[in-house]
């Protein structure tokens, strides 16, 4: 069924007189600050106040991007980071692509249980660091890292305990334990800049946008492991929000909530399950909406939707829902080219109908 | 919450009940937080993907955890903690804010230590080498058309001509067209990342289930390791310099 | 003499007002809506738990008893826009579309009541986009005989009477994911006694409870839980209704069956939440306008639960009923006898 962004916020609305259970990590992390326990990673340059819960206001940075990129995007859907840049350049922002970042690792760490909590925490402060030092804001391409360095604030912030280790490993490397103002994904700016991206857009492009209809997923790690730090309360609306703003028709479907079946692990070593997980989701959004294409800004997730379709046929269905990230989006009402641009060839489930129905040329 | 804020539910549980896992458990200051009580109301399982396809439940790892059942505590240990998927479903709906999916990846750090986790970890020796040896968890490479025949015919066309594609793509982007890593992090930076794994222990864990991966650490660095103390030193003297 | 103004026309404040100008007090009663009757009106409750009698024969006399007295002067659709000084000499402005007033009072008792929980906040029912999906306050207008269906249970989807009916309880309450921990005391009561009387209008319907704990503990509520199981032959499943979906295109809910350890899904033709309170509108306009304290969760706190329950943190300032918290009529009309009470006393020192 159809519906509208707005009518999914779902901010507690703690205006009413509520305290219970505001939990500000903003003030947690000011006060460790005035106690010298932490520096903090102020916003650089202009930025856009979104709501997120309890009518918390959190910071969008709009220019100095420092790209925390993810490697499942850069090695198996190439595309998005492109598009990420992609969208930068069309807008004139200036952003970094270091070649001294590292994976944030916790891919690894929630498969595997290798690595510790130190081990983790470090690496997450080490890249902020890069950030830091080479005066950017920190902004991150990928939901796993989004939600685990949610996490890691979260845990640096009330335990001395983890903060003290981290520092000690910190400082072996000549680093400091410097934790960004902001934790922010890449689909929350492209959201905060859909007025910008829209006005810079390709009429002609936006044209075919319109044409779409679209289910939307989100990445378990951008709202359900920390849930209180992403724009629009409880649930996520970026990516609908950024579509609809340019055109798509937005649809819901009853299952969204669920897990794509990506499972860190089951993706690799068990993905009978994420068969399993994929078949329910798919057979949802065939029923219910038999949309354009699923928008997505996860890389697990988009990865999972896009290779696990074909298989699908094993039990007798045929689907073929391109996928489609949040900033591969923004590139095409940009303008870029669908291949040498927005890489959507990288993409298993075929996109050629979706870009058909958009009339955009891919020869 | 911070450290100071007691959990009177966990502080009991740990005082009384005994068991080495649970111990072991109770010793990650991530349960303090992932456990508020339990009312028994089953919306963490109604909402758990791995439940739904497995003898998994998120209910039954709070409730293990709350009553110390060493006996249960040891059958997820050795093997039903690897059925969650990490979706934190749980977390996001229990109405005690309680997670289960926190629990269990306190227990994965435990079955590795404790050398439960071979079976579960078969196959991730790729993603482990790759970490430490450079700083990214995925290459273009590992997706081979053998190892994901389920990922259908595209999957095969697509890593026959990727290199060709990505120079296509990433024109004019440094340090993206690789297929051996995500991207080309530096030496410098790869080093740095083994130091953290060093520092914190975890490369140590690590050697317990792939002890071969210490040693290509340690050779990975070798011929480079005095220059990148050198870059070390400076670089703690210029933090020193900055904070007077 | 000294006159009183009674914040909101609910139960509360109805009884309130009628005991203290049977005591010789004049009564300003200042009411946000047009009609009296607070939220029994509002949302015309049928019959009440657990003697299934008709919420008319309760809440009529209580009106009446309002109407009928020349000591009471009501404004409706008015509130309370500003007040100062200090007990006993207040100064009220009461403002309504006529224009504004100010008057003095010698005290102040607030009765503003609670207000359903919105459950669009729990998306995962789906509570505003599946039509079929209700409130227990929407049924109870349903089966009222002078409410919007003529008193037949219907789907608002296609207008039919739906066969199989599942009951959510605790929506909103005991919940801390909502902010909402406490037990709104009143849902597994009505949500009994709507299954019955689903049941007793369309006996070949299937009623089903998903519930954590049945929390009977008013007078013959128990009793009342009993009969649900025995002579209706309603199902109690042991688990929270965790998740509302469609399975070919009909409702389908997920929950556990706790009992016997394993996830369900049921797919069913209405699914009826039993919202719980939360403080109203005009409760928290009260507290703004009064300065009194409000408690975590925005109900009013009283000085002391146990000493003064009717006391806020102001003097001469006194609050009653479901605006301090979930509270069932019954003891609504208790709470506000006992503020009359409590009224009458302070302003005689």
């Amino acid at each position: 069924m159809s519906y509208e962004i707005n009518d999914v916020k779902t901010g507690i609305n703690h205006a009413k007189g509520m305290n219970y259970h505001v939990h500000d990590i903003r003030a947690e992390m000011k006060k460790l600050e005035e106690e010298g326990e932490i520096k903090i990673g102020r916003i650089i340059g202009p930025y856009k106040e979104e709501e997120v819960m309890y009518g918390i206001k959190k910071k969008i940075p709009l220019d100095m991007h420092y790209q925390h990129k993810s490697c499942g995007q850069c090695a198996n859907l190439p595309g998005v980071p492109r598009s990420n840049f992609y969208y930068r350049d069309k807008l004139g922002i200036k952003y970094y692509n270091d070649m001294q970042q590292t994976s944030c690792t916790a891919w690894n760490y929630h498969a595997s249980g290798l690595g510790n909590l130190v081990q983790l925490a470090s690496v997450a402060a080490r890249n902020w660091h890069r950030a830091y030092e080479e005066g950017y804001n920190f902004t991150i391409h990928c939901v796993t890292s989004f939600g685990n360095y949610l996490e890691m604030r979260h845990l640096l912030v009330s335990n001395k305990e983890l903060r003290d280790a981290v520092k000690k490993v910190l400082a072996s490397l000549g680093r400091e334990l410097v934790i960004p103002e902001e934790i922010v994904h890449d689909s929350e700016i492209a959201y905060a800049l859909r007025d910008k991206i829209f006005e810079a857009a390709d009429p002609k492009r936006i044209e075919g946008i319109k044409r779409l209809r679209a289910v939307e997923h989100y990445g378990c790690h951008f709202f359900k492991q920390v849930s209180d730090d992403i724009i629009g309360g409880k649930r996520p609306i970026v990516v609908g929000g950024l579509a609809s703003h340019l055109g798509v028709q937005m649809e819901e479907y009853s299952k969204w909530f669920m897990c794509c079946g990506f499972g860190f692990r089951h993706i690799l070593v068990n993905r009978e399950f994420t068969r399993s997980a994929q078949n329910i989701k798919l057979k949802a959004i065939k029923e219910e909406v038999d949309p354009d294409m699923i928008l997505v800004n996860c890389t697990g997730c988009g990865t999972t939707f896009d290779k696990t379709q074909w298989i699908q046929k094993a039990v007798g269905e045929d689907y073929h829902y391109p996928v489609i990230f949040y900033s591969q989006l923004a590139a095409l009402a940009l303008g870029a080219h669908p291949f040498k641009e927005a890489g959507l060839d990288f993409h298993v489930t075929p996109v050629e109908p979706l870009l058909d129905k958009m009339g955009i040329a891919y020869n | 919450m911070s450290e100071e804020n007691k959990n009177p539910v966990t502080e009991k549980i740990e005082s009384a009940k005994g068991g080495h896992f649970y111990k072991e458990i109770m010793k990650d200051f991530r349960i303090k937080e992932s456990l508020h009580g339990c009312l028994n109301c089953g919306t963490c399982v109604a909402n758990c993907p791995a439940a739904a396809f497995y003898d998994y439940s998120p209910r039954e790892v709070c409730q293990m955890m709350i009553e110390g059942d060493e006996e249960t505590i040891e059958e997820y240990m050795k093997g039903k903690i690897w059925n969650c998927a990490q979706c934190y479903s749980c977390k996001y709906r229990c109405p005690k804010e309680n997670s289960a999916a926190d629990i269990v990846m306190a227990m994965r750090e435990i079955a590795v230590r404790e050398g439960l986790a071979e079976e579960a970890l078969a196959g991730y020796t790729r993603i482990a080498k790759l970490v430490l040896t450079r700083g990214n968890q995925l290459a273009p490479d590992m997706l081979s058309p053998d190892a994901f025949p389920d990922w259908g015919p595209r999957m095969i066309e697509l890593s026959s001509k990727k290199m060709e594609m990505r120079e296509e793509l990433f024109k004019g982007f440094p340090g993206m067209n690789v297929v051996d890593r995500a991207w080309a992090a530096e030496d410098y930076t790869i080093f740095e990342m083994q130091k953290i794994w060093e520092e914190s222990g975890a490369l140590e864990k690590v050697g317990t289930v792939f002890p071969f991966l210490v040693d290509i650490v340690q050779d990975d660095m070798d011929d480079k390791r005095d220059e990148m103390e050198v870059k070390i030193n400076e670089k703690k003297a210029k933090l020193e310099a900055s904070k007077k | 003499m000294k006159t009183v103004l009674v914040i909101g026309g609910g139960v509360t404040g109805l009884k309130a007002s009628s005991e203290l100008a049977e005591m010789g007090y004049n009564v300003t009663l200042v009411e946000k809506e047009d009609y009296l009757g607070g939220q029994v009106a509002k949302h015309k409750y049928y019959k009440l738990a657990p003697d299934l009698r008709l919420a008319g024969e309760v809440i009529d006399p209580v009106i009446k008893a309002v109407e009928n007295n020349s000591n009471i002067k009501v404004y409706k659709h008015s509130h309370v826009a500003a007040v100062s000084g200090n007990a006993p000499e207040f100064k009220a402005k009461i403002k309504n579309s006529k224009g504004e007033s100010e008057e003095n009072f010698g005290a102040i008792v607030v009765a503003t009541g609670f207000e359903h929980f919105d459950p669009t906040v729990k998306q995962e029912y789906g509570y505003g986009r599946f039509k079929d999906v209700v409130t227990n306050a929407e049924v109870e207008e349903m089966l009222n005989p002078g409410g919007p269906t003529n008193g037949e249970l219907k789907r608002p989807s296609d207008g039919e009477t739906p066969k199989k009916i599942a009951i959510f309880q605790c929506v909103g309450s005991r919940d801390r994911q909502v902010g909402n921990p406490y037990c709104c005391r009143v849902g597994c009561v009505v949500s009994t006694k709507q299954a019955i009387e689903i049941k007793e209008k369309y006996p070949d319907s299937e009623v089903y409870v998903y519930y954590m704990d049945m929390r009977m503990f008013g007078r013959g509520w128990e009793e009342l839980y009993g009969k649900a199981m025995e002579e209706y032959e309603i199902i109690f499943t042991r688990g929270r209704g965790a998740e509302v979906t469609l399975k070919n295109q009909q409702l389908s809910l997920r929950a556990e069956e706790t009992i016997m350890d394993r996830p369900i899904q049921h797919s069913v033709d209405m699914i009826i939440l039993a919202a719980g309170m939360a403080a109203g509108e005009g409760t928290i306009e009260a507290a703004n306008v009064l300065g009194i304290k409000q408690n975590d969760y925005g109900f009013l706190e009283p000085k002391d639960d146990f000493v003064s329950p009717n006391e806020s943190s102001k003097p001469g300032i006194f609050i009653a009923g479901a605006d301090k918290g979930p509270m069932d009529i019954e003891n609504c009309i208790v709470e506000g006898a006992a503020v009359a009470a409590k009224v009458a006393s302070s302003l005689k020192n």
